[in-house]
């Protein structure tokens, strides 16, 4: 099949490798503008008080601040998803990382220095910082807007009768699972710069991953057009989500820049990093599920207990894509599930790779595992059972077209040697071995109006096509399978190709980079442009060629004749001749495509993706029964892939989401106490080194998307989702506990074992 | 402030720069030379993303104050690549797909040049243990530690 | 409270650079409290940053000649500036002091080691840091020079608690001294981590082990990292164990003692309680990997 293609399934390095490997890429850290300042922000003292004064007098004496702000000098108004976060503190601040005034200065030291002169009073409040705790009637109120701490918002889905479920039970599961605050560290720290033009138009040096959105609340909140604000992302450093919304230090540094008169730039410590970014969604689960005596699913019903922090940022929305754990991963027929969200003093959560779908994922392969056992089932066996097929409509109205699940799981099955025995080991170190899969949009996500993306491509004279795609690169390498897709759709090669896709006054409109989405959407807009393209082109060469369109294709540069290859021209030469022609014409053609997919009605129902990944991991685990340590050995990832465009960075999307997915199991813990982070450093917060990574072997299974580009299926996210799931699973094989909340740290394991 | 006079190499080339003895390698690289492929990661040493060649050994440069590069030797990622051809080790980091976001690639693959500089064939196992103080949050290292002991093997 | 404030450039202080051991001290001397000797550099820059200290002056004493020697003659003597790359990649080390050569193989990263010194890990006196208790079970001995003579002084008496040391004032540590490894004798370094490389230790197990002929343990050094205000020489424990065959019975009854004798805090990267368990079984696995030594295994 791969033989078909000439640029699709090869193993196209990255084209902005070399610049990055060279350290010529330009990370916003690294630009400077003409009279540029340096912004530092003051955060909040105490995680809950009333802001009595603040007195900034000392701070402007300081040589070389050149503006000092405070809520005062801002409009009136807020930013976040319910708006309810002011970009500096007005009246009160409700968590560590609140942002009280700001810097403008000529360097970053005597910006730095200028806080310290900040005189800020405050009148310390009581904090709450548990979310269960935050919900009773005695506890103090963070927002004194709301009547009680309970966020507005509720994830309520009901499908089929869970009473009915239960009643056919032949046994049901019951467990309370309680997820935990991690950080997505990205090795570049947040950093914008803001500038004024003479015209007042703003210009935004952002890594944001969803400029367009980015563009629209800023206007909002600054009380501008979003055709005033124009966005240019820099080289980023790494975003996995947390470049999702648009955070109070970009709106800060806009300030500063407005108020100033001068560029300004605002870029964070690891420390600032550590503490002042938002942090995956944490979660209490409390989840039941039921089988019957045939090993089938009956029913799953789960309520979900939201820390949202102090502000309502992307993550008390995941449920919106948890609920698909619960409801569609394998086929169940009665589901309910329930949300419960409440602010609280802490640090406030965000958008991270798998969006709740890791914390999803973890209860439901936990219980199905648990499932398995009380059922007298081999849990791959079980998970097989019950897994979805093409043609199914899963309970949220969900389509599956393409589904390949089921060989997922045996394939991962396979390459862990899931059918060893491992139990012969009875020393101190114990072996086991874990499964978990996942179900993800892989087609796009309707969750705004539009899921659209717009492609523009544009051949010069010389055959250099250049593709404007409204799509953004953040590392994952989504230009270079962009120019892959443009140059096979073209019949070029894909160095031929040019991508632009960093600034929104350029670039068409695109929701962003989200919901595994770019390959997809913005794959199908670039391809579609491409061939309108390529259209164009045969109708200037035929009657050069004396021939009809239809009889004429174009491969490797050529442009020729179908019936007899032999005849064929240099498709360059065609152009340039057009081009400068009597009434010439240029190539230049656009496509906006937005996939055929619904939004969720009111009840969470709704075809929202153009088509769903699936895949399992498999884990073999090491477990050291004395000092609580786990090791993981091997994994293995099947995903169905639909089509690997590129396997070399599939494959690096998903070993990377591995790496992450090993980071939530076992190492990563943000530890919050009355919503201080007490561990902002690399050496205690432990994502995994270069030592701490298993092998990992890949298998892609290809089920060709009919209406994927090219076949393909969106699965950047799915690397990070089923790790921690299938190493708990793993740790229960070898020790027989099951951690029901992660990290799976070695005093968690020690305790469980004790009681066991 | 008491400024101090010193020269250094870097890439070759001379610099006399006048400098707070408060600064470190890193400050004079980014800011007062204008190299900005060395990358701050942290500031502290525990990400590795500032890695240079100090008199052709790794070193954090957010590690060292600006008196102890007097009269150092300093390779940095810029310093690599001759006469715009690629570095082998950076060839290799690009064709193997060992670079995602490339925050971290400087470092990463200086610290592998250091290595590669010690012993031109390494096992896997070596590889990992030069790179061991080096984070990356986008690759799980796996496309890296192929790269780096691809170099030198030629079929 | 603490702020969340990380400096972005270090805060000014003076710089002095002395080129011999009797300027440094007169330096040391005359600067009084806020002076601070400056060597490797990893650890007093993190800690500048990270603004839990406020040095008005730092004395870089890396231009004083021949403090970074290493040499041997039965004793091996290690200057005050050696990298920790600098020992794990010396061939006497290597030979003779294995242990000391692998547990410096594996502080840090290899950045980290080619800048950092053996002296600075022992002179910050963390209690975490991982050269203190396998120096200390290779009886090491630290010189210390006071500006007109040098004295030397057992590096288990040089720890006083998190950050403090025997050092008076103008006094610089410019040495260890590690005597000849006795007959029969093995070491054994356990650093308990959670990751496997840039990681600080929850507890250091260190632990030396002398037999006689009929494999009976005649002496015994077992020193505890992490777990105490400084690395921790555990007497008691060690009783336990001279006169006996290192059975599981003596072994487990050591490391009860071991663990009654430290004094761990609840932190980030541990419990107490944690703590206390693991220098059970560290200490269990550190004799019998160090007996096994001993026994040329």
């Amino acid at each position: 099949m791969s033989n078909l293609y000439s640029n699709i399934g090869k193993r196209v390095p990255k084209l902005d490798a070399p610049d990055k490997a060279t350290g010529r890429a330009r990370y916003p850290q690294d630009l400077t503008l003409p009279g540029m300042l340096h912004g530092k922000i003051l955060w909040s003292r105490y995680p809950h008080a009333k802001i009595v004064n603040i007195d900034t007098s000392e701070a402007l004496k300081i040589p070389g601040v050149m503006s000092v702000i405070t809520a005062k000098d801002l409009p009136y108004r807020n930013s976040g998803f319910m708006k309810d976060n002011p970009p500096l503190k007005r009246d009160k601040v409700r968590s560590l990382r609140d942002e009280v005034a700001a810097v403008a200065a000529v360097t970053e030291e005597i910006a730095e220095a200028a806080l310290e002169h900040i005189k800020v009073e405050y009148m310390e409040l009581p904090g709450i910082f548990d979310p269960e705790e935050a919900l009773r009637e005695s506890a103090p109120l963070i927002h004194e807007e709301n009547k009680n701490n309970l966020v507005k918002m509720k994830y309520k889905f009901e499908h089929g009768d869970v009473e009915e479920g239960r009643k056919h039970s032949a046994h049901v599961v019951k467990g309370r699972f309680k997820l935990h605050f991690v950080t997505h560290t990205c090795l570049g720290t947040c950093c914008c710069i803001a500038d004024f033009d003479s015209k007042g138009k703003l210009i935004m040096y952002s890594p944001s991953q969803v400029p367009f959105l980015h563009q629209k609340d800023m206007a909002d909140v600054l009380g501008m057009s979003g055709s005033d604000i124009r966005i240019i992302q820099p080289t980023i450093g790494g975003a996995f989500g947390s470049k999702l919304d648009l955070y109070p230090y970009e709106i800060i540094c806009a300030h500063l820049a407005r108020i100033a008169g001068r560029p300004v730039r605002i870029s964070f410590t690891r420390m600032e990093e550590f503490c002042c970014t938002p942090t995956r969604q944490p979660a209490i689960i409390e989840s039941e599920a039921g089988v019957d005596a045939d090993g089938k699913l009956t029913f799953r019903e789960a309520h979900i207990i939201l820390d949202a922090g102090a502000y309502v940022s992307w993550g008390p929305t995941i449920p919106y894509v948890m609920m698909n754990s619960f409801s569609s991963l394998y086929r169940v027929p009665n589901v309910s599930f329930d949300t419960t969200i409440a602010y609280t003093n802490n640090i406030y959560a965000g958008a991270f790779r798998g969006y709740g779908n890791p914390q999803g994922t973890f209860v439901v392969e936990t219980q199905m595992d648990e499932l398995a056992e009380l059922v007298n089932m081999d849990p791959l066996v079980f998970r097989i059972l019950n897994s979805n097929r093409p043609g199914e409509t899963t309970p949220q109205g969900m389509k599956v077209t393409t589904c390949g699940l089921e060989e997922c799981l045996k394939r991962a099955a396979k390459g862990i040697n899931w059918h060893e025995d491992r139990r012969g080991v009875t020393g101190k170190i114990r072996r086991g071995v874990g499964l978990a899969s996942f179900f993800h949009v892989g087609g796009g996500a309707r969750v705004y109006r539009s899921d659209g993306c717009g492609a523009i491509v544009k051949i010069d004279d010389f055959g250099q096509v250049t593709l404007i795609t409204g799509s953004s690169e953040i590392g994952q390498g989504s230009e270079t399978v962009l120019a892959q897709i443009t140059a096979e759709e073209l019949g070029v090669r894909v160095e031929d190709v040019k991508v632009i896709n960093s600034d929104t006054d350029i670039k068409p409109w695109d929701v962003g980079v989200h919901a595994s989405r770019t390959t997809f959407i913005a794959g199908n807009a670039a391809r579609i442009a491409a061939a309108k393209a390529k259209r164009k082109i045969l109708e200037m060469a035929a009657p050069e060629m004396g021939l009809q369109c239809d009889e004429l294709d174009i491969n490797n540069r050529f442009i020729y004749y179908k019936a007899n290859p032999e005849k064929r021209v240099r498709f360059d030469k065609i152009l340039r001749k057009k081009h400068f022609d009597y009434n010439g014409n240029i190539i230049v053609t656009e496509h906006f495509y937005d996939p055929p997919t619904q939004r969720q009605d009111r009840n969470f129902k709704g075809n929202v993706s153009a088509t769903y990944a699936f895949g399992t991991q498999a884990a073999e685990v090491e477990v050291d029964t004395e000092t609580g340590i786990v090791r993981v050995l091997k994994m293995v990832v099947a995903d169905d892939v639909g089509k690997a465009l590129n396997p070399m960075l599939l494959e690096g999307q998903l070993e990377g989401g591995i790496a992450q997915g090993i980071g939530y199991g076992i190492y990563e813990n943000l530890i919050l106490d009355k919503g201080r982070v007490m561990n902002p450093t690399f050496l205690d917060y432990k994502i995994p080194t270069v030592n701490d990574m298993p092998e990992i072997k890949v298998e892609m299974v290809e089920t060709h998307d009919e209406e994927g580009p090219f076949g393909a299926k969106g699965i950047a996210e799915s690397g990070s989702i089923p790790t921690a799931a299938a190493i708990a699973n793993a740790v229960y094989d070898a020790i027989g506990v099951r951690i029901k909340g992660l990290p799976i740290s070695p005093e968690k394991v020690l305790k469980a074992l004790s009681k066991k | 402030m008491n400024k101090i006079s010193l020269d250094l190499t870097v890439n070759g080339q001379v610099y006399e720069i006048s400098v707070s003895p408060t600064l470190t390698l890193l400050d004079i690289l980014r800011y007062e030379i204008g190299l900005t492929g060395t990358k701050k990661g942290c500031g502290t040493g525990d990400c590795g993303a500032c890695t240079v060649l100090v008199n052709g050994r790794a070193a954090n440069a957010c590690l060292i104050l600006a008196p102890d590069a007097k009269g150092a030797d300093i390779t940095t990622i810029e310093g690599l690549a001759v006469e715009g051809e690629l570095h082998p080790i950076q060839q290799a980091f690009v064709d193997h797909g060992a670079i995602q976001c490339g925050f971290c690639s400087p470092g990463m693959i200086m610290s592998a040049a250091d290595l590669l500089n010690r012993n031109p064939n390494p096992t896997a196992e070596e590889a990992k243990n030069a790179i061991s103080g080096n984070l990356c949050r986008c690759t799980g290292y796996i496309k890296i530690i192929e790269a780096i002991t691809a170099v030198n093997k030629h079929e | 409270m603490q702020k969340i404030i990380e400096v972005v450039r270090l805060k000014t202080f003076e710089y002095h650079e002395p080129r011999t051991l009797e300027e440094a001290s007169t330096l040391l001397s005359q600067l009084g409290q806020d002076a601070m000797i400056y060597a490797g550099g990893t650890d007093i820059i993190p800690k500048i940053r990270y603004k839990r200290i406020f040095p008005a002056h730092l004395i870089n004493i890396k231009k004083i000649p021949q403090l970074n020697e290493i040499s041997c003659d039965k004793k091996l003597t290690i200057g005050a500036l050696a990298t920790f790359n600098d020992i794990c990649f010396s061939g006497i080390v290597k030979d003779k002091f294995q242990v000391l050569a692998e547990v410096c193989e594996h502080i840090a990263s290899h950045q980290v080691r080619n800048l950092a010194t053996i002296g600075g890990n022992i002179c910050n006196a963390a209690p975490s840091a991982d050269s203190p208790p396998i120096l200390m079970v290779y009886d090491s001995k630290v010189e210390i020079f006071d500006g007109r003579q040098t004295r030397s002084l057992l590096l288990e008496n040089f720890f006083k608690g998190p950050g403090m040391t025997d050092l008076k004032k103008g006094e610089i540590l410019t040495g260890i001294i590690i005597p000849e490894v006795p007959p029969n004798t093995g070491h054994a370094y356990i650093k308990h981590t959670i990751r496997k490389s840039l990681d600080i230790a929850i507890v250091g197990m260190a632990v030396s082990v002398t037999l006689d002929e009929a494999d009976k343990c005649t002496a015994t050094c077992i020193v505890v990292g992490a777990s105490a205000p400084v690395p921790l020489r555990t007497k008691l424990a060690e009783k336990y164990l001279i006169g006996t065959y290192l059975g599981p019975s003596d072994v487990e009854a050591a490391g009860i003692a071991a663990a009654n004798e430290i004094s761990p805090i609840d932190d980030v990267r541990g419990s107490r309680n944690y703590r206390c368990e693991m220098t059970k079984i560290n200490l269990k696995r550190a004799v019998e990997l160090a007996s096994g030594r001993a026994r040329h295994e």
